[in-house]
């Protein structure tokens, strides 16, 4: 119980009458890469926002590491250490990438009305470091030579490392990827998954969602399925790869798609 | 020659006030994203505001507390401030479309309060006694003009360093993030709601002083400065200028200012007389024009916005 | 996209300079004095009255002009918003150099350019139209520095003589809708103390605002006291859907009518069926052969009745203004120009006609020192201290070709019953 860094009891949700979100109930081992898979439409995303906040259960439970956080605001969650990246990456699009990551900070003190004016130097000072510090997250990212560049005019696997470059400047313990690699060339997926790996060599504990099953084999252990809203699976790669109901529920679904 | 001077100071005057209008509004829109769609109850919460508290008692309504004119300014800014907290705290959960419907609705309650409650405002007639300050020492001729100018374009660089120091630090660029994406925003750990009412409050109390100083130079208000068409000009002059950016919003006033008062001189000026009876419709034409191409061929207006404008992030000299 | 921009440039100047010329040849004159107008023409009401005023320009210019110059009226459109007649004023007074300014209608742009252009730049205001009570304050006070006037009657006369109307008819009871502007507010204001000053009991005081789809509400609270008589301060636009929907809930036909009913545009729609028993109440179109020489003036002019809110107004306004401006001589400051308003408005002086033959007459008296009184649209104007005017008023009702005067009350008659209300 106590190694679980983000877990969650019995989730339920209903959109109208459609359950999207059925009795969910699973664990991410702390320092872990858990994988999320499920057809299209299994409630993969839902149980993102459901976690992070983004929409309120209508039943059940999220801890973080042992807390009860259920229904807490997004940006109460970040603070306390869970960080989220889109399916569909979401960029503030009319910014720099680099200021994309510098919003980042909590608690800045030019964040306040009168801080630009009352705390001159305080912020001046503090923005420095915030902008070292978010350079060298680009640089880790392999984005800097896109530090100046408007955020929507990048490609769109770039905009996949930027939001996780973004939440890194959280420092968060647990980060949720939703489909990191669909649509990302296999470059940057290379390049994507070796941060991931080092990141969480550095215990960052990873929850993912992903379509490619290579992806998901070779590096995320343990293994959960969702298929129509409810876990159908939950166990080892070699594990999965071996169970049949796993198989005719994804890759059936998978075939359709 | 002297009489050119005389209407450009007066023209300038003006425009400057309208200037400091429009750059409120680019806190809200240009900034924010937050559509404000009745920008003249702001203005004129700053009219009256000051003129009520600077004023000299009328009988007919309250106010004419003849406060020294700095405090009745800040005191229409207040009003503003204050209205804008209120109309903020109930509508800017709202989505854009309501939020513009709502604050349009806010503008039109405003004008029928302003022309109904005549204890408070003295009604359709218009609010009078307000007595221009240092009238005694510079008389109200040319000179007092000048000074008044003076004034006014002190307080639009203020307004712009204000502004512009204020979207340079990171309550700028948090205000620009909400704008781009609020869940995002939200998902990285801010919180929109406070900002916007922030954005919003603030902007419209620069809105406020441009009110407070509008009705000084006129030393009087009426229902008839508080209508819609106002809201309508300074949107026009924000889009032509530039949302985003405080050079534009500022150009951008002065442009349209001067679109609008050249145009109809020219007309008188040039028109035969019989035509002359058509020119106010001619000038909203061609005004509507200018406004319908800029969206068409350059929607991002004269002064595009800046992608960088958070000190930081320059380099370091 | 540069190219369109320069064409349409270019368009523009070779349109501008075009139309110069035409001006230039126009004005082709030994000397030419500018006056400014700033009224609303982008306002369909409007546009009349800016009509009339240029009339009384060409007439005056036939009969030679002013002090030996023929003068040139630079008409500027206010778009009823008070910033921008504020401005067009300035540019007349600081660009054009015109030291006579007529206009606004509104009170609400005549105020601004008051306090903030003509007073400051000592330049003499005539308004054909501005009611606000606000302005007779102003000059009480003394910061209208003599130089604003208004040839529209305050809105008391036109109160008194409405709820005199009501009187005779015998009306024991009487609803009120009156325009949501200064004006109806204040005409509301006088006309209900008038009332009960006669007896007569107002059963509702019922605002109407402009450009609303249906009046439904404000007639049926109208309605509600049940009145014997309805009164009506209102424009032909918003008046005629208010009667309409007055007519269609039953209400009365007794109707009294404020002079900006007295339109084609309000009979027509409402049908002058509905209209036997409604009495208009109007200031001065009184019994001097000049109004009825106005009349004809503008019929022959413009093939129509001068049936518009404020044409008799502006018609007055114009020429006592350059009557006045002949009077002060060549090259006049507004105070000078506003000094001499006295003389040509003078009861004791030379009877003089409302148009070319009378501008002439006119001249010859004040050359020779002496003082004229005008005989105008309007009457015999006189003008107060606070440059407001009294006048002669009129009952009138509709007819098939326009209106027709049903009873008529002299100066003194207005002024005492005026005086016997309070
Ligand atoms: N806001 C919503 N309102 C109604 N239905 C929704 C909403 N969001 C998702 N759904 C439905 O819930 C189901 C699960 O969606 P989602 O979680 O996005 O699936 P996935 O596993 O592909 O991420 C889908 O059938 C989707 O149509
Ligand atoms: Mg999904």
């Amino acid at each position: 119980m106590d190694e679980a860094a983000l877990a969650t009891h019995g989730l339920t949700h209903y959109f109208n009458a459609f359950r999207a979100l059925d009795d969910v109930s699973i664990k991410v081992r702390r320092g872990s890469i858990t994988g999320l898979i499920g057809p299209n439409g299994a409630g993969k995303t839902t149980l993102f926002n459901a976690i992070t906040g983004g929409l309120r259960p209508g039943r059940g439970k999220v801890t973080l590491a042992g807390l009860d956080v259920t229904g807490q605001t997004p940006d109460r969650l970040f603070a306390s250490g869970l960080g989220r990246t889109f399916q569909i990456p979401r960029p503030f699009s009319r910014m720099s990438v680099l200021e994309n990551l510098m919003l980042v900070p909590l608690s800045q003190i030019g964040e306040r009305l009168g801080g630009p004016f009352l705390s001159r130097h305080a912020m001046r000072v503090q923005e420095c470091t915030i902008r070292e510090h978010a350079l060298e997250v680009l640089d880790f990212m392999t984005l800097a030579p896109l530090a100046d560049h408007p955020a929507g005019k990048i490609s769109g696997g770039q905009m996949k490392l930027l939001e996780l470059a973004r939440v890194l400047m959280g420092d968060p313990q647990v980060i949720l990827l939703d489909e990191p690699a669909a649509g990302v060339n296999p470059t940057l997926t290379g390049t994507l998954i070796e941060k991931i790996e080092e990141l969480n060599r550095q215990g960052k504990t990873f929850l993912i969602i992903e379509h490619d099953m290579d992806f998901v084999m070779r590096h995320c252990d343990p293994i959960i399925a969702l298929a129509q809203g409810r876990v159908v699976f939950e166990g080892t790669a070699a594990e999965a790869q071996a169970d049949p109901v796993l198989l005719d529920a994804y890759l059936g679904a998978q075939a359709d798609a | 020659m002297i009489g050119v001077i005389s209407y450009l100071v007066f023209f300038a005057t003006v425009a400057s006030i309208l200037a400091i209008a429009v750059l409120g509004l680019n806190l809200q829109w240009g900034n924010t994203g937050l559509f404000n769609g009745g920008v003249v109850a702001f203005f004129g919460a700053g009219a009256y505001g000051t003129l009520l508290l600077g004023g000299t008692p009328q009988g007919d309504h309250i106010g004419g507390f003849g406060l020294f004119y700095p405090l009745a300014l800040l005191g229409g800014m207040a009003a503003a401030g204050l209205l804008a907290w209120v109309v903020g705290i109930l509508t800017l959960r709202l989505r854009h479309d309501y939020l513009a419907i709502s604050t349009f609705g806010v503008a039109v309650a405003f004008e029928n309060l302003m022309r109904n409650a005549e204890g408070l405002s003295g009604g359709a007639k218009g609010l009078r006694g307000f007595e221009r300050p240092m009238r005694e020492g510079l008389g109200d001729g040319f000179l007092y003009n000048i000074v008044f100018l003076v004034v006014v374009l002190l307080l639009l660089w203020a307004t712009y360093r204000f502004l512009e120091t204020l979207v340079g630090s990171p309550f700028g660029r948090l205000l620009r993030a909400i704008r781009e994406d609020e869940t995002a925003a939200r998902s990285l750990g801010k919180s929109p709601s406070r900002c916007r009412l922030t954005a919003f409050v603030t902007g419209s109390i620069i809105m406020g002083l441009a009110g407070g100083l509008y009705g000084t130079f006129y030393a009087f208000v009426s229902p008839q400065d508080v209508l819609p068409t106002l809201t309508f000009q300074i949107w026009a002059m924000l889009i032509v200028g530039g949302a985003g950016n405080n050079k534009g919003a500022v150009f951008g006033a002065f442009l349209i200012w001067a679109a609008w008062t050249v145009s109809g001189w020219a007309l008188s000026r040039f028109a035969p007389i019989e035509a002359q009876l058509y020119t106010g419709s001619i000038q909203y034409v061609m005004i509507g024009l200018v406004i319908v191409g800029m969206l068409l061929w350059r929607p991002q207006g004269l002064f595009p916005e800046r992608l960088v404008v958070s000190q930081s992030s320059r380099k370091k000299a | 996209m540069m190219k369109q921009k320069s064409g349409r440039l270019a368009t523009k100047l070779s349109t501008a300079i075009g139309l110069a010329m035409i001006a230039g040849t126009a004005a082709a004159q030994d000397c030419t004095t500018r006056i400014g107008a700033v009224l609303p023409t982008s306002v369909d009401w409007g546009r009349p009255i800016a009509e009339t005023a240029q009339f009384v320009v060409e007439q005056v210019n036939e009969a030679g002009g002013v002090a030996g110059c023929q003068i040139e009226m630079v008409l500027r459109d206010t778009q009823v918003d008070p910033k921008v007649g504020v401005d067009a004023a300035k540019a007349l007074v600081e660009l054009d150099g015109v030291q006579l300014l007529l206009g606004a209608v509104s009170s609400g742009v005549s105020m601004p350019i008051l306090t903030s252009v003509t007073v400051p730049g000592n330049v003499m205001q005539m308004s054909c139209c501005s009611s606000s009570t606000a302005f007779t304050k102003l000059a009480e006070e003394g910061k209208t520095g003599g130089l604003w006037f208004r040839t529209f009657a305050t809105t008391g006369v036109q109160a008194a003589v409405g709820a005199k109307v009501a009187s005779d008819q015998g009306y024991k009871s009487v609803a009120i809708l009156y325009k949501n502007d200064d004006w109806g507010q204040d005409l509301n204001k006088l006309i209900a103390a008038d009332f009960a000053a006669l007896g007569i009991e107002v059963t509702a005081e019922v605002a109407i605002n402009d450009g609303q789809p249906s009046y439904r509400a404000e007639v049926t609270s109208a309605l509600a006291g049940n009145p014997d008589a309805l009164y009506l301060g209102l424009y032909p636009n918003e008046g005629t859907a208010a009667v309409r929907e007055w007519l269609s809930l039953g209400g009365t036909q007794n109707m009294i009518m404020a002079n900006s009913l007295k339109s084609d545009e309000f009979r027509e729609n409402v049908g002058l069926q509905y209209l036997g028993n409604a009495l208009g109440t109007d200031t001065a179109s009184p019994r001097v052969a000049s109004a009825d020489a106005f009349v004809a003036l503008y019929k022959e002019r413009f093939g129509g009745e001068p049936n518009g809110p404020g044409l008799s107004n502006s018609y007055d306004a114009t020429m006592i203004a350059l009557l006045a401006m002949e009077a002060a001589g060549k090259d006049a400051t507004g105070e000078q120009i506003a000094a001499e308003v006295a003389r040509v408005t003078d009861p004791n002086g030379t009877p003089v006609t409302a148009d070319a033959s009378g501008f002439a007459a006119a001249r010859d008296v004040l050359a020779e020192g002496g003082s004229v009184m005008y005989q105008g649209a309007t009457g015999n104007v006189r003008f107060d201290a606070n440059g407001d005017v009294s006048a002669p008023a009129v009952v009138w009702k509709f007819t098939e070709s326009g209106t027709e005067e049903v009873e008529y009350l002299s100066l003194t008659q207005v002024d005492d019953f005026i005086a016997s209300l309070k």
